[in-house]
């Protein structure tokens, strides 16, 4: 399984799948080259000759690698290398990368077979919730009045004084109205992984996992939900994609 | 360059975005994967910014000074909503100065390990791996 006579350039490193997966025909890899496979036993690695190694943190490589991996995933299970794994040219993938790891992988490739990874992300309305805090609130709708037709300069304090309520009551608002919707979620997920909220306004950020054959099911909870808290919130669903979230532990 | 998105009926109150957006793909993919330790070697150009911009912290007078005038600017006699969440535009509001003294204390995971790994010390080059975490807000448990 040796590469005699492979070229000497770098290799980026997209996935791991098993060694009969099919490569998607649309993508383009990192820096627009081609789609390659170097298998190993019962696995393979996706990969991509580089032009220019020292080109490779670009936000488009970025893009490049989520969408041959989230395309590699429609397909069959993938395991997401870390963006930015890239193999020297002199060394043999298949000898050194895959095959010491080649079961531990095919085993990994086995338990996320049949699943899609999703993110969804849930945030407050802005301006919906904007107008709950100042009408249940009298402390901000007076500051409110205060600042009114001030600049930024003339009323900081008051300014500084009216955000932190504002944010703090989302805070306080998210701690207990994002257990619910969760509880929903994981219900219908086969796994799921919280992420760190980002922003003031944001409820709640979780990657799930989901059998593919009960993705309506999901689909309908989480449509469900979106519908039942319209007034106030806004959720976002991304994918299918790849498994990033739950790469088993190797 | 699209990722597809499953196609659903008219009428859906999700935002299923057609294409992963580079704010998404940062959020979602940027600290994630399988490590094979000896060879991920990334130097990120024109990354990091982004995230940066992307990840303020939310616990600052930046943010506080930004709800504020969102509250300012509120038309109380309207109801619903407005547009979908604007990741990026949200965050270009509002005061600049101090932004990104604000902003590097709010890297969050996208810059962070998810994974605890004990042997970081091996890649000079994965600076985005020692990036502070910020602090974690009460509600967060898992």
């Amino acid at each position: 399984m040796s590469e005699e006579g492979a070229p000497s350039a770098d290799r980026y490193l997209y996935g791991i799948v098993l060694a009969d997966a099919e490569l998607p025909t649309g993508p383009d890899g990192v820096q627009g080259n081609a789609l390659t496979v170097v298998g190993s036993g019962p696995v393979a690695a996706v990969v991509t000759e580089l032009v220019d190694p020292d080109m490779l943190g670009t936000p488009e490589a970025l893009q490049n690698h989520s969408v041959v991996l989230d395309e590699l995933a429609e397909k069959q299970p993938v395991l997401p290398l870390a963006f930015g794994t890239v193999v020297p040219g002199e060394t043999d993938i298949a000898d050194e990368v895959l095959a010491p790891q080649a079961d531990v992988f095919a085993e990994a490739l086995g338990q996320l077979s049949g699943l899609s990874q999703f993110t969804l992300r849930i945030s407050f309305d802005r301006d919906a919730i904007l107008r709950e805090i100042v009408r249940g609130n009298p402390e901000v709708a007076e500051l409110r009045e205060r600042i009114s037709g001030t600049s930024e300069d003339e009323t900081r304090n008051e300014r500084i004084r009216l955000g932190e309520i504002v944010v703090k009551t989302m805070e306080n608002w998210r701690t207990t109205e994002a257990p619910p919707i969760l509880e929903q979620i994981r219900s219908v997920a086969e796994e799921t992984a919280m992420r760190e909220v980002g922003q003031a306004e944001d409820v709640a950020e979780v990657a799930v996992l989901i059998r593919k054959d009960t993705l309506d099911e999901f689909d309908s909870v989480v449509e469900g939900l979106a519908e039942a808290n319209q007034e106030r919130m806004r959720f976002r669903l991304v994918g299918p994609q790849a498994p990033y979230d739950f790469v088993p532990e190797m | 360059m699209s990722t597809s998105t499953v196609e659903r009926s008219r009428g859906s109150y999700v935002d299923r975005p057609s294409s992963s957006s580079l704010a998404d793909v940062i959020e979602i993919i940027l600290d994630k994967g399988l490590v094979i330790d000896a060879y991920v070697r990334v130097s990120l150009v024109g990354i990091e910014v982004l995230t940066i911009d992307a990840r303020i912290v939310i616990a600052s007078v930046d943010t506080y000074l930004r709800f504020a005038e969102a509250t300012n600017r509120l038309d109380l006699t309207q109801q619903g909503g407005r547009d979908l969440p604007e990741m990026m535009g949200g965050m270009m509001e509002g005061g600049s100065k101090g932004k990104t003294q604000g902003a590097v204390e709010g890297i969050k995971d996208a810059l962070t390990p998810d994974d605890d790994d004990s042997d970081e010390s091996s890649n000079q080059e994965k600076t985005r791996r020692r990036t502070k975490r910020p602090a974690r807000s009460s509600s967060e448990s898992e």
